[in-house]
């Protein structure tokens, strides 16, 4: 086995990475903008934009799994007289009356 | 300097051979004045000192090798692979049982799982079902999902580091999996979209006064309840916010397998004994995966 060679000119001719040059070029990561960068260099993180990832509790003792039963179909939901089906604001504003709005 | 001395007394015997040989016997007396006549070598036969020492392999054990398995360079009784193998010199390291990588896995004794193993699941969420669900289940559902895709793709790694052929059988599997992923984020948004639509449209509701914290559904037609309802656990501010946070734990109450049942049960009855139901059924809750002799089908809820 040997080391790898060195590119020398090829170095030339590939793609900039986030590695290259000193300053002047950068090239993001697909991780998103999380706030913004100051006029002096400093950057003010926007904490509404930064990720957090809630683990839900009892997850060892969830008994649904990712997959359901191919002995139970599939059926099709009923929304008679709704215009838009289950996407359509009436349903839930009537769903929400019956079950709810006398709490 | 060795040449010299070795040379000197072979030469001296060319020379003089007279002097050098016993002239016991008158024949090699006449034999030795005859042979000076003739042709004679100038050189000896015999072999320098240096030539004279012994032509060995001074490495004994040229060869011999335990890392790379040369065997025994003396002859063996036994066959080669009756030699006694080396002794086990890795160290045994102890793994935690409840390590929380094990969840990468399928089976701790076990890289990948058999082929068999591989297709036994079911098929992917509907929409429907989904729909169905309140937000705790959801939110633990995705990330159920999330441990079986960590797992799918430990297993397709591992299946091509070892050069299996056709992952078929996992990549299936994995598409089943995304597709649940999906529509539970499908469902998410739609619910979002449809809270906002329908506070748009509980604007312009004559039964519904947003300006009211209190009591803001003011139903036209009053119906008998059929009995109490117990004060679900909502401490909104706003209405709205108890609103969805109530629907969410009356939905949360559908969690078995016969949800559409309990589904039209909830509707027609109301919250009465709701939480009741709630622990019931969480309690005699089955697995969906698992076979169960009487396939149960599933109601749609009567919509009204």
């Amino acid at each position: 086995m040997q080391p790898t060679q060195a590119l020398f000119k090829a170095f030339r001719k590939t793609r900039l990475t986030t590695k290259d040059v000193n300053k002047g070029f950068y090239k993001g990561t697909r991780t998103g903008r999380m706030g913004q960068h100051t006029k002096y260099g400093g950057y003010i993180v926007d904490w509404s934009r930064v990720r957090t990832f809630v683990v839900p509790p009892n997850l060892d003792k969830f008994k649904l799994t990712p997959y359901v039963t191919r002995q139970i179909q599939q059926t099709k939901g009923q929304y008679d007289g709704y215009r838009m089906g289950p996407k359509s604001p009436e349903l839930y504003l009537d769903r929400w009356k019956r079950e709810n709005g006398m709490d | 300097m060795a040449m010299a001395s070795s040379i000197r007394p072979s030469i001296g015997r060319i020379l003089n051979p007279a002097a050098t040989q016993h002239t016991a016997n008158p024949f090699s007396f006449l034999t030795i004045f005859t042979r000076a006549t003739t042709q004679t070598c100038s050189f000896s036969t015999t072999p320098e000192l240096n030539e004279r020492r012994p032509r060995r392999d001074n490495n004994r054990l040229r060869g011999l090798s335990s890392l790379y398995r040369s065997g025994p360079r003396a002859r063996t009784n036994i066959e080669p692979h009756e030699l006694p193998k080396p002794s086990s010199y890795k160290k045994k390291i102890e793994v935690d049982p409840n390590h929380g990588l094990w969840g990468f896995f399928y089976a701790k004794d076990k890289l990948l799982p058999t082929p068999d193993e591989i297709k036994e699941y079911g098929r992917a969420w509907s929409a429907e079902e989904l729909r169905q669900k309140g937000w705790e289940d959801l939110h633990s559902l995705w990330w159920v999902c999330c441990k079986e895709q960590n797992r799918l793709l430990t297993a397709i790694r591992v299946w091509k580091s070892l050069g299996f052929q056709r992952r078929e059988l996992l990549q299936d599997r994995m598409y089943e999996n995304k597709i649940t992923m999906k529509r539970i984020r499908h469902v998410l948004t739609e619910r979002f979209y449809l809270w906002e639509d329908a506070r748009a449209l509980a604007v312009s509701d004559p039964e519904i006064n947003l300006a009211d914290t209190t009591r803001p559904y003011n139903p036209s037609v009053y119906y008998e309840e059929q009995s109490e309802e117990p004060v679900a656990e909502s401490s909104g501010t706003s209405a709205e916010q108890s609103a969805t946070e109530d629907q969410e734990s009356a939905a949360e109450g559908q969690k078995s397998v016969t949800e559409g049942q309990q589904g039209a049960e909830g509707q027609q009855a109301g919250a009465e004994g709701q939480q009741e139901v709630e622990k019931s059924a969480a309690e005699k809750v089955e697995p969906s995966t698992s076979p169960t002799d009487t396939p149960e089908i599933q109601q749609p809820p009567p919509r009204i």
